[in-house]
């Protein structure tokens, strides 16, 4: 009966071992470490701009849809997101409020009143400045890490947004502790990856970027 | 007085409705033949379709991309989502096994919503259509002919280019009122490059644009 349950014990161990290592990601030794790391890094950088390829992969297709588009950051929370590939798509997050510009015209929202957008605002600027990984509330948090970067999974604490969402992943490039891809997974496994390509940090953005005229 | 007044009340009343319909066409004798000859949109399409897509509903707005995705033996999967690859929406409408919705988002998860949507999204699929034989109006002058269909209290108008065969409108009434119009805008070939819904008696309207999605071969 011991030896049995040793067996038993020892196979699900090299299960474990056997998916992190085809993943190449294992548990990362001190988060805490790393997080203070990232929070050292978040301060110090004040602009980000990049482009990324967004990915969308539906069970439905056999193929994924792919967007392009570029991406800009400035502190405090304003944040740039337009698509120029297959369509045209700007959204701005500024002091507050939400300008989109899209093929049918032109809108604007008050943050405060628009509970979407600022669930969207905090998200956006959460995953990028890296402040999501505070969020132990409203997420269970567990952190991985290969050669050359840090893999983050967060599960949402929240019944209603696993109902959209069953998780997000966050990849951190070792080097520079920047985010260089979002997953956001769906129950059922589609998913939506964006990867940042040539990121650029705190070069100087004109401020009217982030304006809505 | 009070006659004239009423008989132009009742006037202005029907002039609106769907009794006058049409009154351009006259009745022809073209009904099943002639419909069986008219091409669906979406009905023959081997591929997914990809559109850029609006959807307003009342003072909600929402825009995304929609992936129409026929079914192997007949039918399609219809999804909708933000750009940001969120999805609102994830219907199919199959002949087989009928409606099923996969997903709706919180918001316009109320059974009135998905039934509107359904009865759209299936109207401009072609899903959901009558089985029975149609009536027909010519329209000789516009180079049209209209199939009537009646399916319980509802009315539907498929209005049909002679020349090519291919829709260029779908209205839905009831007996008295317009319900719902579809307007497609294409040059030929399986699906449109434009479609826009609108209903008559609440605000809800979608619009679409066909778009070259780009889209890579899956190497994972």
């Amino acid at each position: 009966m011991h030896r049995l349950i040793i067996l038993m014990v020892l196979n699900l161990v090299t299960c474990a071992l056997n998916v992190s290592a085809q993943d190449g990601y294992v548990p990362v030794v001190d988060a805490g470490d790393f997080k203070s790391r990232l929070e050292s890094v978040s301060e110090a950088v004040q602009t980000i701009e990049s482009d990324f390829i967004q990915e969308k992969k539906l069970s439905v297709l056999a193929d994924k849809i792919i967007s392009k588009g570029s991406f800009s950051f400035r502190k405090q929370n304003n944040i740039r997101w337009e698509y120029t590939e297959p369509y045209r798509y700007l959204i701005i997050l500024s002091g507050g409020r939400v300008f989109i510009s899209e093929e049918s015209g032109q809108n604007q929202y008050d943050l405060e009143s628009n509970r979407m957008f600022r669930e969207m605002n905090r998200f956006i600027s959460g995953c990028i400045q890296g402040d999501i990984l505070k969020d132990d509330a409203g997420y269970h948090i567990e952190y991985l890490e290969n050669e050359k970067e840090y893999f983050v999974k967060l599960v949402p604490s929240s019944r209603v947004l696993r109902e959209m969402l069953n998780e997000v992943q966050i990849a951190f490039d070792k080097a520079d502790l920047t985010v260089t891809r979002i997953t956001m997974v769906e129950p059922g496994g589609d998913y939506t990856k964006i990867s940042f390509v040539n990121k650029k940090l705190n070069t100087d953005i004109p401020v009217e970027k982030f304006s809505f005229n | 007085m009070k006659n004239l007044v009423l008989t132009s009340i009742l006037l202005l009343f029907f002039g609106s409705c769907a009794v006058s319909l049409f009154s351009e066409c006259q009745c022809y004798d073209r009904t099943e033949t002639g419909w069986q000859e008219a091409s669906l949109w979406f009905q023959n399409d081997d591929s997914y379709s990809l559109f850029n897509a609006t959807i307003d509903i009342r003072k909600n707005h929402y825009t995304g991309l929609m992936v129409m995705n026929p079914l192997p033996v007949d039918g399609h999967r219809v999804i909708f989502m933000t750009e940001f690859g969120l999805k609102v929406f994830d219907m199919e409408f199959s002949s087989a096994e009928g409606f099923n919705l996969y997903y709706c988002m919180a918001a316009l998860n109320r059974k009135p919503v998905i039934k509107t949507l359904r009865n759209d999204i299936g109207l401009i699929t072609g899903n959901e259509r009558a089985d029975c034989p149609p009536s027909a109006l010519c329209n000789e002058k516009a180079g049209e002919t209209v199939y009537k269909f009646k399916i319980n209290r509802n009315r539907y108008y498929y209005t049909v280019d002679n020349e090519t065969l291919k829709i260029s409108s779908v209205l839905q009434t009831s007996p008295l009122f317009k319900k719902v119009r579809i307007e497609f805008y294409g040059a030929g070939g399986n699906r449109p490059d434009s479609v826009t819904l609108e209903h008559y008696n609440t605000t809800l309207i979608i619009k679409l644009a066909h778009i070259n999605g780009i889209i890579k071969t899956s190497d994972e």
